[in-house]
């Protein structure tokens, strides 16, 4: 039998993967596919066959065989026994023998996700369509009819149903919380006397919608859960899967854990077999990207949906990985036993940091342009092959090091001169990078330089060439010479061999592109979901960094972390050498963003200026207004006496920094020249490191934040502005905050959408009394009362056990109420409370934690004036000077 | 990052506490000024980040005599312009 098929869901049973298809007459088929889980051993030979031997005494395997793989950190061939598990029921039990085995013997591929390790070693990506040839239920050939990195892709309708709670979902079903059903288009509260009749009612449901996808708010954590227990403690069937015998279901209750200093809470989950379930509140990519951005990301994190579902990125990124390094035919090592290696004091303080943060001047300043690196970091990795296996290996050890040919670092170094042509046969790492993404997943090492070559020979000729500012803004080629070391660290990166890492990023980096195209090119209405798509992947790209310097990840080593933050530090000092250069001052920097200001056309030559201004050492920079702070401000500054009606030219009280005589944004003409002009260096910037750096706008007027702890320090992260096309942009305020209450939040949302509409200082001087105005009607409302309590919530999270709590904080209080309420609530889990009463009431009524606050009678009013006073301040610090 | 080598922030907090005895014996009016000069020190982190010096003491010295200069530079050209008008330097 033949026939097309939409590769829908998979999972191991026994000793076979099931597969279910969505063939295109609207068919749900199943087939199986005989799969043998397969893992490999190396050490002394004499040790692995009797090794092999005890094991198959042991009826865990079905057949034992000597075989060869890649060594990861080698690139070597080496000999392995490989092992097929007889049903994937043995695994656990035979990783527990093979974790005891002491020294010599190191295991490979032991613990992949047998689903996910069908998929790379079958090398089939999941929702995408097949050509499939099928007997007796049983898989004889997949034919892929698409590329898995395609910018566009088919879904086939699926039959949705959706699973709700009526109410909070701290609320137990069944005590006073009921389950709505949504199925085309309408919805219902599903309504029975009693538990077993719940679980009837729902049963029916889903055997007359027999729906493909079952989409559910709060499904992992409660809903499932508690029918699953119920549905056996009644003995009424349930089916949620299509599989007739599906594994059992086992609810592990979730678990706390510890990351980057906060403590997370994961929930438990309940994929079912046959057909999907998604809990939309328990699906990090679900709730950032949407159905496509799911498709999207498990087609090429090679996954099954519902597990890609319930990932994190990072985990996603590792299965690319993987897949990657199955495809290769590399050995996934077991347990990683690559340490750090030493380093001195002095090289550890040079590369033990991160990215570039500079400190912006505050205040508020006009014609600000802001610049962006796209993807820096996993760029960085790609086009400097920076992973694991690529830094200082042992491959290029022998191999000529020139020593900083970086890029930008200001030592005195003589790089070739670009007129030097490359050696007609260039011995280095060729590229075979082609646009379409088949062709870049496709890079290949189109030759390989001969172990015992003198790679010296090939040096390029040092021609001394003076250097200005440590930069040189020569085309970017980073193969250009052997072993370019890694910027302050000196390493080495591999010219042999493309790393995993960077192998598995280009096509992701290439999709995204072009999914970013097309949404530029499409309609309004069609590009939301390459936007999905496109958000998707870059949570992928920003997590790989991370997962280069995390002990615990797979594909993890300090070293390729550190060469990526110095490569990053290195483009954005070069970015800022070539803004600086044609005539702009940075104001703000941080890691892969500039902020830069181009001072009036007076201040850089004009007519009338003083050589001395011209001398770059004492050019005025915007930093400057730190010292003029202590020249006495003009009288009404200083006793901050109330603005006289405003004149032309008059800024009102404002403090505006130096750009005394832009080209103002008003003037469509120069504006226009202005962003060509920051165009030009962007591609120039672009040109000069490898990595896009893009134009994300100009700013009608930006705001730099003071530091709440002392107004005199600036802080890298607390802005607000609004670009030339009326767009904000706010970071570090108020309404960013998780824990600032809705109604807070609103109010200083409209202040804001207020601000947008002043263009000019001017104009935002202008504003003050309407924004005024607008601080003291969300007073007034307060003080009213009769606010839905929901708006006052402030969500809090539980950074220990409830019983931890030694100091009454408004967070224990309303642990602890939801405790006595027969609520138990973990560590890194959302508490949710309005505040009742000040904090001279009794304990028990300062708060009131969140199921509970419907019946709310009151608030504390001083409490939220307050927070309420503390984000309109943000709002009006511009005005305050 | 970060957790073996301390982030320049903290060296700088760590620097100015080290002179907290040597501010405590200062007069008061001269303390304000030690404060100011370890602020201005601060608008140079990212420099001395880059540079991680192992004596993170030089890097903030420099920084602070960084903003000196030029508050001595802004200073002159005021100067300038005040006696000698004529000279079409602005203030």
């Amino acid at each position: 039998m033949k026939t097309l098929g939409w590769l829908f869901d998979l999972y191991p049973l026994r000793d076979r993967m099931v597969l279910w298809f969505i063939t295109c007459s609207g068919e749900r088929l199943r087939l199986e596919d005989d799969f043998p889980y397969c893992l490999y051993l190396g050490g002394p030979q004499a040790r692995l066959r009797s090794l092999a031997r005890g094991l198959g005494q042991r009826g865990w395997l079905r057949r034992a065989y000597p075989s060869q793989g890649q060594d990861l950190w080698t690139g070597r061939e080496i000999p392995v026994v490989a092992l097929e598990v007889k049903a994937y029921d043995f695994l656990p039990r035979l990783r527990k023998y093979l974790g005891a085995l002491t020294g010599e013997v190191a295991c490979y591929n032991c613990d992949i996700d047998i689903a996910a390790y069908y998929l790379y070693v079958r090398r089939y990506w999941p929702c995408a369509w097949y050509e499939v040839e099928a007997k007796d239920g049983r898989v004889l050939h997949l034919e892929a009819q698409e590329d898995p990195f395609a910018v566009e892709f088919d879904v086939p309708p699926l039959a949705t149903l959706t699973l709700g709670l009526t109410r909070d979902p701290l609320i137990p079903l069944g005590a006073g919380n009921g389950l709505a059903v949504g199925w085309e288009g309408r919805s219902l509260e599903l309504e029975a006397p009693d538990r077993p009749g719940l679980v009837r009612e729902l049963a029916q449901w889903l055997k007359r919608a027999n729906p493909d996808l079952v989409l559910s708010d709060w499904g992992d954590e409660e809903i499932i859960p508690t029918l699953t227990r119920w549905s056996r403690e009644y003995d009424e069937p349930l089916p949620l899967d299509r599989e007739v015998r599906p594994a059992p279901r086992r609810f592990s209750g979730g678990r706390s854990y510890f990351s980057y200093g906060r403590i997370v809470y994961q929930g438990s989950s309940a994929p079912f077999y046959g057909r999907w379930h998604l809990d939309r509140r328990n699906s990090f990519y679900y709730r950032e990207s949407g159905l496509k951005g799911l498709i999207q990301i498990a087609r090429i994190g090679q996954m099954p949906l519902q597990q890609a579902a319930r990932s994190s990125p990072g985990t996603l990124i590792t299965s690319m990985q993987l897949a990657r390094a199955v495809a290769d035919g590399i050995l996934i090592p077991w347990r990683k036993a690559e340490p750090e290696h030493f380093k001195t004091a002095g090289e550890l303080l040079t590369i033990d940091k991160g990215g570039l943060t500079f400190m912006p001047p505050p205040g508020l300043h006009t014609h600000v342009a802001e610049v962006d690196f796209a993807s820096m970091y996993p760029t960085i990795m790609t086009i400097h092959n920076i992973s694991p296996e690529t830094v200082n290996c042992s491959c290029c050890l022998g191999a000529t090091r020139v020593r900083s040919q970086g890029l930008g670092v200001s030592k005195n170094v003589t790089p070739p001169p670009p007129s030097v042509p490359m050696p007609a046969r260039a011995p280095a790492l060729h590229l075979n990078v082609r646009a379409d993404s088949v062709g870049a997943q496709r890079a290949v090492l189109l030759e390989r330089e001969s172990p015992g070559k003198d790679l010296g020979a090939t040096t390029p000729p040092t021609h001394p060439s003076p250097r200005r500012g440590g930069f040189e803004t020569r085309p970017y080629n980073p193969w250009a010479s052997p072993c370019p070391p890694v910027p302050e660290a000196d390493y080495r990166l591999c010219h042999r061999r493309e790393g995993l890492v960077p192998k598995t990023l280009r096509p992701i980096l290439a999709l995204r592109e072009q999914l970013k195209a097309r949404a530029k090119e499409v309609q309004v209405e069609d590009a939301a979901q390459y936007k999905e798509r496109q958000t998707a992947l870059k949570w992928m790209l920003v997590t790989c960094f991370g997962y280069l310097g995390y002990k615990n990840a797979r594909f993890g080593r300090i070293e390729a972390h550190e060469a990526v933050t110095a490569y990053g530090r290195d483009k954005l000092l070069a970015a800022k050498e070539i803004f600086e250069d044609a005539g702009f001052t940075v104001l703000h920097g941080l890691t892969d963003c500039l902020w830069v200001q181009k001072p009036g056309p007076t201040d850089t030559g004009g007519t009338g200026v003083s050589p001395v201004l011209r001398r770059p050492d004492v050019q005025e920079s915007p930093r400057s207004h730190f010292r003029e702070k202590k020249i006495p401000p003009a009288p009404l500054f200083l006793r901050g006496v109330q603005s006289p009606p405003l004149k032309k030219g008059d800024l009102g009280g404002f403090e505006v920094f130096p750009t005394k005589h832009t080209n103002t944004p008003n003037d469509p003409l120069k504006a226009n020249r202005y962003e060509l002009e920051l165009e030009d260096l962007c591609a120039k910037v672009s040109g000069a490191t490898g990595v896009k750096l893009a134009l994300e706008g100009v700013y009608r007027w930006i705001y730099f934040m003071f530091s709440k702890q002392d107004p005199n320090r600036p802080v890298a992260t607390r802005y607000f502005g609004v670009f030339e096309d009326g767009s904000l942009k706010v970071r570090g305020l108020a309404c960013r905050r998780r824990d600032t209450p809705p109604f807070v939040r609103r109010a200083q949302e409209a202040m804001l959408q207020k601000l947008t509409e002043a263009v000019t200082p001017e104009e935002l001087a202008r504003l003050k009394p309407e924004l005024e105005e607008m601080a003291e009607g969300f007073r007034q409302s307060l003080r009213e009362g009769g606010l839905n309590p929901q708006d006052l919530v402030i969500t809090r999270v539980l950074s220990q056990k409830v019983e931890e709590y030694k100091v009454d904080t408004p967070t224990a209080l309303a642990a602890r109420q939801l405790e006595a309420a027969g609520i138990p609530i973990q560590p890194g889990e959302k508490v949710r409370y309005v505040h009742r009463e000040g904090k001279k009431g009794p304990k028990e009524c300062r708060v009131q934690a969140a199921p509970f606050i419907e019946t709310l009678d009151g608030y504390d009013t001083q409490l939220y004036l307050e927070l309420l006073d503390r984000a309109v301040e943000e709002i009006l610090l511009p005005f305050q000077h | 990052m970060g957790r073996t080598v301390l982030p320049y922030s903290h060296v700088w907090e760590e620097e100015r506490s080290r002179w907290l005895k040597f501010r405590r014996a200062l007069r008061k009016e001269d303390q304000v000024h030690l404060d100011r000069l370890f602020e201005l020190a601060r608008l140079h982190l990212q420099a001395g980040v880059y540079a991680s010096n192992p004596w993170p003491l030089e890097s903030i010295l420099l920084s602070m005599l960084l903003e000196h200069q030029k508050a001595l530079s802004s200073l002159e050209r005021r100067l300038h312009s005040l006696e000698e008008p004529e000279s079409g330097v602005r203030t």
